[in-house]
């Protein structure tokens, strides 16, 4: 068993070291997702032209505006009368946002400002968004100190998009390269022919898979530490939590990704429908995991299915630690379902392969 | 006392049948022959052998260990010869196989080549690269599929040398080929043809079975003997008189005595028996 599994790892890693394309993509493509990922989202917005609207006339609307004045994230293009007037500008494309302060604003500690954002931009948007936030807590404080305050106004620090967007575009790029490595693995050996002369051998399922897992689980890791260290050196994003957990939820990740893999793989004839199938997953669970609506707002049959998807799990352990900088206490149940994900997928492809190949040979 | 029992075996692939109702053993000891045209349906036998296959009928296998060597050499294209050797080797959990590695590399002639990758090499010494890895476990029956396909004549030699030596060391080989030369070097053949068994037996014996033999016959009065003959035999002239027969030998006397009663003089008489190659051509023509 042993000697097995271990010259079935050998094998694989000298094998893909050897497909010069392959290697390629494993080095490259994080390099390259990570960066296009990390321009796209992590340069700061400047200049987003605003409309106000001050009802209140107060002190605190006053501070306000100077507040807008003063950063050069925004650039105050308009003073309009009303909320309607502000809207529109915003239809027109001549604001990016828009800043409502109702009367009484400042004696009514209930009333919120409002802030209106052209969704077309997601980026402008988010900024905006962030950074009035950002504003409105600090004068929050000067204001009016103490903590009821901190109620009246929702607010983070970040005002960077990637801060928010890296914890997806890492588990994202770990799903793919896994998924490229993983599902050809055994279709390939069934089109060269190499599956079945190895099965005539004492050779078992788990063998296979458990050398197989082994070695795809060590070459990503090293992927993983190249996404990390991209993201954090290149473009600054902050990890706020522990460095070791978020590895270690990763590592959990791209384990269960690697048995989904390995399940496709051995159900493929050949190495193209190997590709295509996982390519249906990862779209399917990109799409359902919370990378581009959140899941609360999702139907509810798409939200039972993203409960199966990986990577839904993924998205939100890496967001509690990496942004939040929350610890195992709080992701424990994320840790919990990607372990037995792993253990299910594992046992799942092992079963599936044992299914195809007939339970080995009759010799 | 049989190594390999196949009864009854069928395999289809949908609707068609690829091996029909097969019945075939192996005794331990022994290099059996499966013989048959393209797609008679030999290495879906093999398949089936080893479990690639689903098939009805029974297979049963008294093999303590079997190696086999597919039709197209599947090996690692990525892997140097050696890499694949000692993958190989680890598949069946060798203990040492570094001694076996390098016994397999010098019995292949191959020990040059360890450090190619399968990829770059000839189609000849991809098989040979092939027939180690099959080897390297020492294995009690050897199941070769046209092994020498590609091979170069004083190789295949080698190779014929070495399954006879491997059959006197008390392994079994069932080989598959579609060289005539190794069929008669075989103690048993199968005779495939469309998925079903059409002869079975030693070299002698097929030849027998299906071929007709001949005797030829140089005689005083040709015309005359010629005239006699064909009352009794399928006789045919051309230089001498040829007549065909089933069993050459016992005929010849018979002959010869019709002859001399009616006071022809044989001059010389010969027996020709044909090739394995003629009694193969004449089966797949049926
Ligand atoms: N996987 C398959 N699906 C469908 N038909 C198949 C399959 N494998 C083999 N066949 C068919 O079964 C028949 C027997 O093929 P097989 O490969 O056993 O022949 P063979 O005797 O080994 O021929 P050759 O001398 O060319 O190697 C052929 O008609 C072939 O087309
Ligand atoms: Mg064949």
């Amino acid at each position: 068993m042993l000697e097995r599994v271990s010259g079935v790892f050998v094998k694989e890693i000298k094998v893909i070291f050897r497909e010069k394309r392959l290697l390629a993509i494993l080095i490259l493509q994080p390099v390259i997702l990570v960066s296009l990922f990390g321009y796209a989202f992590s340069g700061e917005v400047k200049n987003i032209k605003v409309a106000v609207v001050d009802e209140d006339s107060s002190d605190l609307s006053e501070m306000l505006i100077s507040s807008l004045h003063s950063t050069d994230t925004f650039s105050i293009s308009y003073f309009t009368a009303t909320r309607s007037e502000l809207m529109e500008l915003i239809r027109l494309g001549k604001v990016h946002a828009g800043i409502y302060i109702p009367k009484g604003f400042q004696e009514n500690t209930n009333k919120a400002i409002e802030v209106y954002v052209d969704e077309s931009n997601y980026n402008v948007a988010a900024t905006a968004i962030s950074k009035i936030n950002a504003m409105t807590a600090s004068l929050s404080k000067k204001f009016f100190g103490g903590l009821e305050v901190e109620q009246r106004f929702v607010f983070t620090t970040k005002s960077r998009m990637i801060d928010f967007i890296a914890p997806a575009i890492i588990g994202v790029v770990i799903q793919m390269l896994t998924l490229i490595l993983s599902s050809s693995s055994i279709s390939r050996e069934r089109e060269e022919g190499t599956l079945e002369l190895i099965f005539s051998t004492p050779l078992s399922s788990s063998d296979l898979i458990i050398g197989k897992f082994l070695a795809i689980t060590a070459l990503i890791t090293v992927d993983v530490f190249i996404v990390v260290a991209l993201a954090h050196y290149a473009f600054d994003v902050e990890v706020r939590g522990s460095l070791p957990l978020l590895l270690f939820t990763q590592f959990l990740f791209l384990t269960g990704t690697i048995g989904v893999g390995l399940i496709i793989s051995a159900l493929s004839q050949t190495q193209l429908q190997g590709i295509q199938a996982s390519m249906i997953f990862g779209l399917v669970s990109i799409f359902l995991s919370g990378f581009f609506y959140p899941l609360e707002s999702m139907p509810e049959g798409a939200k039972t299915i993203s409960y199966f998807v990986p990577l839904t799990y993924a998205n939100i352990a890496f967001r509690e630690v990496m942004v939040k900088g929350n610890g195992v206490e709080v992701i424990f149940p994320q840790i919990v379902v990607l372990s037995v994900y792993t253990l299910m997928s594992v046992a799942g492809a092992i079963l599936a392969l044992k299914k195809v190949m007939g339970g080995g040979s009759s010799v | 006392m049989n190594i390999l029992e196949i009864s009854d075996l069928t395999v289809r692939f949908a609707e068609f049948l690829a091996v029909k109702d097969l019945n075939l053993s192996v005794k331990r000891g022994e290099i059996l022959g499966l013989l048959g045209p393209n797609g008679a349906g030999k290495t879906t036998t093999i398949r089936a052998i080893f479990g690639m296959v689903p098939y009805e009928g029974e297979i049963r296998n008294y093999a303590s260990s079997v190696g086999w060597m597919p039709q197209h050499s599947p090996l690692y294209l990525n892997l140097t010869v050696e890499e694949n050797l000692r993958f190989f080797a680890s598949l069946h959990g060798l203990k040492n196989p570094k001694e076996r590695v390098e016994e397999m590399l010098r019995l292949v002639q191959l020990e040059e080549s360890r450090n190619r990758l399968v990829r770059n090499l000839s189609g000849g010494m991809k098989q040979r690269a092939m027939l180690a890895c099959a080897m390297i476990h020492d294995p009690e029956l050897l199941i070769l599929d046209e092994p020498t396909a590609g091979v170069d004549p004083p190789l295949r030699m080698n190779f014929w040398e070495h399954f006879q030596r491997l059959k006197d060391a008390g392994k079994t080989i069932l080989v598959t080929t579609h060289y005539m030369d190794e069929a008669e070097r075989c103690e048993r053949i199968v005779m495939m043809r469309a998925g079903e068994k059409i002869a079975e037996g030693s070299p002698e014996e097929i030849k027998r079975f299906a071929g007709e033999e001949t005797v030829m016959l140089w005689v005083e009065d040709m015309k005359g003997s010629f005239r006699i003959l064909s009352k009794y035999y399928d006789v045919s002239l051309n230089g001498q008189i040829s007549i065909s027969v089933k069993d050459a030998p016992s005929e010849l006397p018979k002959i010869i005595s019709i002859l001399e009663k009616a006071g022809i003089k044989v001059l010389k008489s010969e027996i020709k028996r044909p090739s394995l190659e003629d009694v193969f051509l004449r089966l797949m023509e049926e």
